[in-house]
């Protein structure tokens, strides 16, 4: 049972990672000049980037909206991208249709003439829409939107591309078009015949870029990365040096929110351009640290890690802290439970 | 007294009356000392704490005791193997500073058991505070030619190598094993058959041949070996040694400086990353069993941390050394190349922590630099 949790937790990270690398790869794919074998001069891509709305408007008039992705091919021509690599298989379940209707509605955000591009005017003349999805919801999702009214009334061109990660002698991001169409042709067609992405030519873009728009699905996710690549940076080296068993170590949340954007995310270049990771996310991670007993939260709100040097569990980091928060999740269960026979909750609702 | 404690404690006073590194080597050459004693040398460059030397306990063991000279950057010990107290176990060694200030040449002179347990080991095992030179097959094999061609009225052949290669036994793992072969062979056929039995040399002994009037050739009873890691050794005095053979692997040793300073990313305004790539001639990872073995190495490196990613089809993990803070990122998406990404921290002792321990339970690759 427990094991089933840890790997709900592990496969979890693994989409969010999934999602980063599916971006990314459709970010070089819409970038890229197949004849020269060279990207497109000029063109450029953002993540999680803020644009305006226009009053016309049909799902959010005059709001400031963040898709997950925007690709400016040329100065006349962009895609709005939005990512949903978790969602469930399409079924009647209430919920279910409820996240594939949400899907669609944010797609309809993005049908406007968005203020924000990365021109002078933050202008572009021609931008079309694409919804990213996991593989084995590429079909089911064509099915949805097929017979989707609002899709049937979108002023722009919008496809469905599905991506999946694939293993020949090396590595790549396949992306398929599933339904609809772009303006640019060769784009389009390279889609239409299934693209693969080599995961070489993003290795070094997801050694850097481990945060996008979507909040973390766990802390877990923000803690591995702080406990194997920032902590011990901001620790003492005279106590590293000493080959102490462990160090003790002062963090403030923003200061390493900052850090953290600077090497895993965006920093905001422009006003425009999202703060990722959000201090809550890191927040979030130095507080379920405290849970594990690795932190303590000071009075005034920093936090003091405790890093043990040597292996968390003798193994993994990202498995080691998957079992603290299952324990952790059970122990609240728990506590609830007695909570509530306390108070004779249970009793009731047996009743 | 045992005659090879006379020549340890003769060695000890050999470098207070020298002038300098060349007087030093000079009557080095001119030294006599019997068997088990060696001569070993080696090149090391102080990466952390501003060059400073680090305190000789931390880099090895069994320290009797140090002598220090001049502004204390010129360092004597004697060394003792306390689990094998005979009296004869000792020796000496002594760390000489370039008038640079860029390294220092280790030199020491003691029997085979003394200097891997008190020096080598404790060297290779835990310090991230020198870097010693670092080869490749390749290098290891140029180093060899070029020593031979540089010989006056000598040649060499190999007499005893020291490789690593996959063991697989039926209904086992894979897994890596060591290999001493005891044969008489020319550089090139040793290189050419390791290449064929899929092996790679840790250590080469050789022996020096003196070639007669009528193209005969005479055993001179010297034999010289050099170690993957910079060391290299003769067991007998000859200024070849020292003439010949130690600039060749100190400029290895700079080259391998070079390939791994300012790789971290606080190294960079930007904090860009400056990544490496090891690169193999074969396609490596096509059998996709190739991640565990890699995964298996990288996970037995001492005072590590790390974290599997992702393991199939794809590799991708995080290490993390506790020795100083320095982390890394690896990536395998290739048939045929690691990509390994410097974090926030990484230290050229770190780096050459890493890939001297990868090579030792995974085939060795070429390091080249890669495009972020």
């Amino acid at each position: 049972m427990s094991s089933n949790k840890i790997r709900e937790i592990r496969e979890s990270i693994d989409n969010y990672r999934g999602t980063i690398m599916s971006l990314l790869a459709f970010a070089n794919e819409a970038r890229w000049n197949k004849k020269k074998g060279q990207f497109i001069e000029g063109s450029q891509f953002s993540l999680g980037r803020a644009m305006n709305t226009s009053d016309q408007n049909r799902v959010s008039p005059k709001e400031r909206v963040t898709p997950d992705l925007i690709v400016q091919r040329t100065s006349d021509y962009g895609i709005v991208c939005e990512a949903k690599t978790c969602l469930p298989p399409l079924s009647d379940k209430k919920e279910t249709l409820a996240r594939y209707e949400e899907c669609v509605e944010q797609i309809a955000k993005y049908d406007d003439d968005l203020q924000g591009w990365l021109t002078e005017d933050e202008r572009i003349p021609v931008h079309d829409l694409v919804l990213l999805v996991d593989q084995t919801r590429g079909v089911p999702m064509k099915r949805f939107v097929q017979s989707h009214s609002l899709v049937a009334t979108l002023g722009r061109k919008f496809a469905v591309v599905s991506t999946a990660r694939t293993s020949q002698l090396d590595d790549f991001v396949n992306l398929r078009k599933e339904y609809g169409s772009l303006t640019e042709t060769t784009l389009d067609q390279s889609l239409e015949d299934v693209c693969s992405v080599s995961i070489k030519h993003l290795e070094g873009l997801l050694a850097k870029l481990k945060f996008y728009d979507a909040p973390p699905p766990t802390p877990v996710y923000t803690v591995q990365i702080l406990w194997d690549h920032v902590f011990l940076t901001l620790a003492d080296p005279d106590v590293i040096d000493a080959e102490a068993k462990h160090c003790e170590i002062e963090v403030d949340s923003t200061r390493l929110c900052e850090l953290l954007q600077k090497l895993y995310g965006t920093t905001g270049v422009d006003s425009r351009d999202c703060r990722i990771p959000d201090k809550v996310w890191v927040e979030e991670a130095l507080d379920f640290l405290v849970e594990t007993g690795d932190a303590k939260r000071r009075a005034d709100g920093t936090y003091v890690i405790t890093y043990p040097l040597r292996r968390r569990g003798g193994g993994d980091t990202e498995g080691y802290f998957a079992r603290k928060a299952v324990q952790i999740t059970r122990r609240k269960e728990m506590q609830n439970r007695a909570e509530r026979l306390k108070s004779g909750d249970l009793f009731e609702q047996a009743n | 007294m045992h005659p090879a404690i006379r020549a340890v404690a003769h060695f000890g006073e050999l470098w207070s009356s020298s002038e300098n590194w060349e007087q030093f080597v000079w009557n080095l050459s001119r030294f006599e000392f019997p068997r088990p004693l060696s001569i070993y040398v080696c090149p090391l460059f102080v990466v952390r704490q501003k060059s400073q030397l680090p305190a000789a306990d931390r880099l090895f063991r069994n320290v009797a005791s140090v002598k220090t000279q001049k502004d204390s950057r010129l360092v004597s010990m004697l060394l003792d193997s306390e689990r094998f107290p005979q009296e004869h176990l000792r020796g000496s060694l002594v760390l000489w500073p370039a008038v640079d200030g860029s390294h220092y040449m280790l030199v020491a002179l003691a029997p085979s058991l003394v200097w891997d347990r008190s020096v080598r080991i404790p060297l290779d095992r835990t310090s991230t505070e020198v870097v010693k030179p670092s080869l490749t097959q390749v290098a290891m094999k140029q180093v060899l030619e070029s020593f031979e061609k540089n010989l006056s009225g000598m040649t060499i052949r190999v007499v005893k190598a020291a490789s690593r290669r996959w063991i697989t036994a039926k209904g086992e793992p894979r897994r890596m094993g060591s290999r001493i072969d005891w044969e008489l062979m020319s550089i090139d056929e040793a290189f050419r058959e390791a290449k064929e039995e899929g092996k790679w040399f840790t250590n080469i002994k050789v022996e020096l041949l003196r070639t007669g009037r009528q193209g005969r050739k005479f055993a001179t009873g010297i034999v010289a070996s050099i170690h993957r890691h910079g060391y290299h050794q003769a067991n007998a005095p000859f200024p070849e040694l020292f003439s010949n053979l130690t600039p060749l692997l100190l400029e290895i040793g700079r080259e391998t400086i070079r390939r791994l300073s300012n790789r971290s990313r606080l190294d960079s305004p930007s904090l860009a990353v400056r990544p490496l790539a090891i690169e193999y001639d074969m396609n490596l990872f096509k059998d996709p069993s190739r991640n565990r073995d890699f995964i298996r190495a990288a996970t037995k490196i001492p005072r590590f941390g790390f974290s599997i990613l992702h393991g199939n089809p794809y590799l991708h993990m995080a290490l993390t050394d506790f020795a100083d803070g320095s982390s890394y990122e690896v990536f395998v998406v290739e048939a045929s190349r690691v990509f390994l990404v410097p974090q926030l921290r990484a230290t050229p002792g770190s780096l050459n922590r890493l890939l001297s321990h990868l090579f030792s339970g995974f085939p060795e690759g070429k390091i080249v630099d890669a495009a972020s």
